[in-house]
């Protein structure tokens, strides 16, 4: 990698989604209370120096249960994003090389499922086969496979006119040494750019579905299910709806501007426009 | 015109620097341009010759700004008005046209009310005068049916019909200045030459003076009266044609001159007619698939290339001359396999290109090599040079890491580069240099054919010439055959041993180049030799304008429609 | 010409509505897992699964089962409820008018808010009001709409008590208290809606300007609101609509969340409440619902896209 300069939004990303990634891992080693003993002498009790976030209607404790839930959102976006990128970008790139009808049937099936929210395919596919962590993966990975294979198809068809791919071609090289060589690695940084946004949406779209209690099963605790657990008790402990949903808007917010920064700085006509005579 | 007299354009000792990075576009130039007059601005790519037409008018853009010396035109400085005043200067005063007629018309909004525009923001006229005043100037820029065309969209006109729409555009108000930048490099030799007459033409009809962004000295030396040479910023030399290009003083300008395509390569020795041609191409057909209006509709492809025969002989340097569209990239393509004939075929070594696969293919392919026109999406940008010119050599001779090296390094040189530039990434070399690294990797698969699809027509002259002349000695030393494919008569003249000439995916002329340069038989190629402009050497130290086959008709709206 | 192109436009809808409604077809069938299994529970025993498995029409071999289930959706017929016997359709119908209502007035709002201020932004480029609403859509991007509901309806109804916290009253019936009960849903879908829109517009618009012809029109003399709204708007637009159809079709059965949230009673929540109560025949018909708004939506973009852009008029 060359020297990278994100800029300063991209760097205050990066330590956003550094400091939620950060907090969840160290909840790995050591966490201020046990996130799922019950003390129902502590229910609902409000910030304070004890329990910095406050407790839960059963006692536990919201800054541990923050940290623990942070496991199963981050995880799921994370495996969301490889598995997504492991799929798509190699789909893509044999759909841009394979071409004929080949290609046109792929798109127009592809196209065909862009017809659905992603949510809801992910809704759609969670109701046939129930909670748990690997299905909220695969609903999730089914949602947005076709928009990664649509980028890199429409990336790897352009890198396929350049001069570059061609003087390979026309060196004799086989097609997947062209593929290999040339055309994945170049694929690479838009996918990375697409990547930032993926992981955002399936971050946001995990909590949904555990919002709405379809997604990864009850015991343990995610952004999304805690505020949905909180908001019977709006009115008298806001904290227990504030702080997951704070987690959240802190990591997408980090995960945006990296994105955002990410963008800027791949795409050629980002850099420097002077220089015109 | 007497000094007295307030000149229209004055630009005195003006700077402009680029805010951001502080860097330098302009260095205290001076210019004026007088009332009717064609001053011609002429440099390379980056020696500022468009921002200073675009300062005139106040037009740079962001983060680019005068930071010295007095702009005056038609006796205002356009730095000391406002917004308003400066629109009205620009809507009342100067006309300006891009080099890009694609780009320049908005295509959402019909030709007619960006011609209007002007004059009814402006001139206060209304729909109808404008509309009546716009037809008639799309008349005079010989614009069929004009009172159609105004309802039309620019996408609904070809390249050469919308800079003449551009033309119109910038003429409408009757400016006392046009400025031109580049008006004419995107268009082909034919279309550009009468743009060009049809531009000075109407310019002196309307009594305006023009100014003229170019980088080409042929263009300065037919139409401008005075001109200004800058490089990097500086004005080099400043005055008369006659005293500045064609009886040149000063020693850029020399150069730029000695870089002028010029001179016609002596026939190479035939090595007896016994030699069997290196190429055969038979009767080839190339189309590109249309698509269907509805599922059910039949398909209408479009023809690239009809039914063209040709041989290539062994070392034999061929120019493919035509305009765009007229098939002669696809034909490149072909030779190399990056495209498949729809029907007939290319012989190399004693198989049909399109019947061969597999090992065989990879291993025919290596010989028959390509240069295309754009060194930058030529390399790989995660690359380096050596794993660039590496990629050429044989699989097998990249086992050895350190004699894959030396024998990458060996190839730079031969192109003219040193070991250093083995470890550089593509974006940090120049045009030029990335050009020569091209070629380095399709030397290194030792061709015996190398197509150079318009190789050095994106690059300055004095690149240009440097890289014809490594292409040539490169030749010489290795026997391959070079299929030079290029719009530019004058570099084919200087290359070529033999000449092609495609026109709408025919070959209308084959022949040597004294053949079909001198004694042309198709009137395209007669009207395509007319059209052009060259500048050469007439006498030691002074230059002029060639004029070509006195037997040469004149364009005609007959072949050029 | 057009009539071509409208044609064609349409086939592509066919053809995108027949594979989508497939893919709803197999999702139930195919994937691992067992609805009738579901639908009985864990403890069932195997002939009640195999029963309920007869009449979800599961045991019969899987090409018959689509014929069957292409030719009742040619006739428009989803099927029956299981929970309620209602038809499937009248389900919907009932229900959409709510989404709809919710999304498109929420689409429009937003709209007219981030069109022009990502224009503004764009024009503006690299000043204070650009790096503002950056800054600040890139914050709306980020607060989940089931987070920023949540937070709404804290201050507004609990804290404050200004708006009711649940209850839909059709606009029809009362126009006012339909109005009121709309604010907050609509009010958080706006502002998620509003940054999508006016990012994209402030990055086509920046593709705009730099083209040629805009310079054109300023060396012309071209007033600038004169620029930005002859021939900045419709080329700038046209891509912006292209998102604006995409945001508005996925809304349309995406507003899941927030129906669940204010307690309207919209295709999201049917959908969701369909899916806790294993209501198959209600989930499918919700699917094949959206996907056949979408292609109508998209139908539309295209469209408006050939009268704003003659180009694609082909």
């Amino acid at each position: 990698m060359r020297g990278f300069k994100l800029g300063m939004a991209g760097t205050g990303g990066a330590l956003l989604l550094g400091f939620m990634v950060l907090l969840t891992l160290a909840g790995l080693v050591v966490m201020p209370h046990d996130p799922i003993a019950l003390d129902f002498t502590q229910r609902l009790a409000a910030p304070s120096a004890a329990h910095w976030l406050g407790t839960d209607q059963f006692g536990r404790d919201v800054l541990s249960r923050v940290m623990l839930g942070g496991r199963g959102s981050l995880l799921v976006a994370s495996l969301t994003v490889l598995l997504t990128v492991a799929i798509g970008l190699p789909f893509g790139a044999l759909v841009a090389y394979v071409g004929g009808w080949f290609e046109r049937l792929s798109m127009t099936v592809l196209d065909a499922l862009l017809a659905f929210p992603s949510l809801l395919i992910a809704l759609g596919i969670m109701a046939v086969i129930g909670p748990s962590t690997s299905g909220v993966v695969m609903a999730l990975t089914i949602a947005y496979t076709p928009g990664v294979v649509r980028v890199t198809r429409s990336v790897a068809l352009s890198l396929r006119e350049t001069g570059f791919v061609q003087a390979s071609e026309v060196l004799g090289w086989s097609t997947a040494h062209v593929v290999c060589r040339h055309v994945i690695p170049n694929c690479i940084a838009p996918i990375a750019v697409m990547g930032a946004s993926l992981f955002a949406a399936a971050l946001l779209a995990e909590s949904a579905l555990s919002f709405l209690g379809v997604g990864l099963p009850p015991p343990a605790p995610t952004w999304g299910g805690m505020l949905a657990d909180g908001r019977p008790f709006l009115s008298e402990a806001s904290w227990l709806s504030l702080f997951p949903g704070l987690a959240i808007a802190v990591s997408l917010l980090g995960c945006n501007l990296l994105g955002d920064a990410l963008r800027d700085r791949l795409d050629p006509r980002m850099r420097s426009a002077g220089g015109s005579t | 015109m007497s000094a007295a007299l307030a000149k229209l354009v004055n630009i005195s000792d003006v700077s402009v620097v680029a805010s951001g990075q502080g860097r330098v576009i302009l260095d205290n130039v001076s210019i004026d341009v007088d009332a009717g007059e064609v001053v011609a601005i002429v440099g390379e790519s980056g020696s500022g010759k468009s921002t200073l037409a675009r300062a005139t008018i106040g037009l740079l853009p962001r983060g680019v700004h005068v930071s010295a010396g007095r702009i005056e035109v038609a006796g205002v400085e356009p730095a000391l008005l406002d917004e308003r005043e400066l629109r009205s200067l620009r809507g009342r005063t100067t006309g300006m046209v891009f080099q890009e007629p694609m780009s320049a018309l908005n295509p959402t909004m019909p030709v007619g009310q960006q011609l209007t525009e002007v004059c009814r923001t402006h001139l206060g006229m209304s729909r109808g005068e404008a509309d009546e005043r716009a037809a008639t100037m799309l008349e005079r820029v010989r614009i069929r049916d004009p009172k159609a065309a105004l309802r039309r969209y620019p996408h609904e006109f070809s390249g050469g019909m919308r800079q003449r729409l551009m033309l119109a555009a910038a003429l409408l108000h009757q400016p006392k200045l046009l400025i031109a930048d580049e008006p004419t490099t995107a268009l082909d030799v034919i279309v550009q030459r009468e743009v060009l007459e049809l531009m000075t033409e109407l310019v002196r009809e309307i009594g305006a003076a023009l100014m003229l962004v170019t980088h080409d000295l042929a263009v300065v030396a037919a139409y401008a009266q005075r001109v200004a040479v800058l490089d990097a910023g500086r004005r080099v030399d400043w005055g008369p044609v006659a005293d500045v290009v064609l009886n040149p003083r000063e020693a850029h300008v020399e150069r730029l001159l000695a870089a002028l395509p010029t001179g016609r390569r002596g026939n190479m020795q035939k090595t007896g007619a016994t030699a069997p041609p290196v190429l055969e191409i038979e009767q080839l057909c190339v189309t590109y698939p249309g698509r269907r209006k509805l599922p059910w509709s039949p398909r209408v492809d479009r023809v690239a290339l009809q039914s063209v025969t040709l041989n290539v002989d062994a070392g034999e340097t061929l120019a493919v001359v035509g305009e765009s569209g007229s098939g002669k990239s696809s034909l490149a393509r072909v030779l190399v396999r990056l495209l498949r004939p729809a029907s007939g075929c290319v012989k190399f070594a004693g198989h049909d290109l399109a019947q061969v696969r597999g090992a065989k293919l990879r291993e025919l392919r290596r010989e028959l090599q390509i240069v295309f026109q754009d060194p930058a999406s030529a390399l790989d940008p995660r690359m380096s040079i050596f794993e660039v010119v590496a990629e050429g050599l044989a699989p097998s001779a990249l086992g050895d890491r350190a004699e894959a090296r030396r024998r990458v390094a060996a190839l730079l040189l031969e192109v003219g580069l040193e070991e250093r530039f083995l470890e550089m990434l593509p974006h940090q070399l120049s045009g030029g240099q990335r050009q020569r690294v091209c070629i380095a990797r399709a030397l290194a698969a030792q061709p015996r054919v190398l197509v150079a699809d318009e190789a050095v027509s994106a690059l300055d002259l004095s690149v240009q010439s440097r890289i014809l002349a490594l292409i040539e000695r490169l030749q010489l030393k290795h026997g391959f055959a070079c299929i030079f494919v290029t719009h530019n008569l004058a570099v084919a003249e200087r290359i070529a041993d033999r000449v092609v000439v495609l026109y709408r995916g025919e070959l209308v002329e084959c022949g040597t180049t004294a053949e079909v340069l001198d004694r042309p038989s198709h009137p395209y190629t007669r009207a395509l030799l007319a059209a052009s402009l060259e500048l050469g050497p007439i006498a030691p130290g002074k230059y002029g304008l060639r004029a070509r086959a006195a037997h040469a008709a004149t364009p005609t709206d007959s072949i050029i429609s | 010409m057009m009539l071509t192109f409208i044609l064609r436009r349409v086939a592509q809808g066919l053809l995108t509505l027949a594979i989508a409604g497939t893919a709803v077809f197999l999702l139930i069938r195919v994937i691992p897992g067992d609805p009738a299994q579901m639908l009985v529970g864990d403890v069932g025993d195997p002939a009640m699964v195999a029963a309920t498995r007869a009449s979800l029409g599961l045991d019969r071999p899987l090409p018959e089962q689509w014929l069957l289930f292409a030719s009742d959706l040619a006739n428009g017929d989803l099927g029956t409820s299981i929970m309620t016997g209602q038809q499937v359709r009248e389900v919907i119908m009932q229900a959409f008018p709510v989404t709809a209502s919710v999304v498109l007035l929420a689409t429009a709002i937003a709209a007219l808010i981030g069109i022009p201020a990502g224009m503004w932004a764009a024009w503006r480029q690299g000043r204070a009001a650009d790096y503002l609403l950056v800054g600040i859509t890139s914050v709306l991007l980020s607060v989940p709409t089931f987070w920023s509901g949540l937070i709404v309806l804290v201050i507004f109804s609990v804290k404050l008590g200004w708006l009711p916290a649940l209850g839909y009253v059709p606009l029809g019936e009362d126009l006012r208290a339909g109005l009121i009960a709309l604010i907050m849903p609509v009010g958080v879908l706006v502002l998620a809606e509003l940054a999508t829109l006016a990012r994209m517009m402030r990055s086509s618009t920046l593709e705009v300007l730099r083209l040629d012809y805009i310079t054109s029109a300023q060396a012309r003399g071209v007033a600038p609101w004169a620029v930005l709204l002859r021939h900045v708007f419709r080329n700038a637009f046209a891509p912006t609509m292209t998102t604006l159809g995409l945001m508005l079709g996925h809304l349309l059965g995406g507003v899941v969340v927030i129906e669940k949230i204010f307690g309207l009673p919209g295709i999201g929540r049917l959908l969701v409440d369909s899916i806790v109560q294993r209501d198959y025949p209600i989930v499918q018909g919700c699917l094949l619902f959206v996907a056949f708004i979408f292609v109508i939506v998209n139908l539309i973009v295209d469209l408006l896209y050939a009268a704003l852009d003659p180009r694609v008029r082909v």
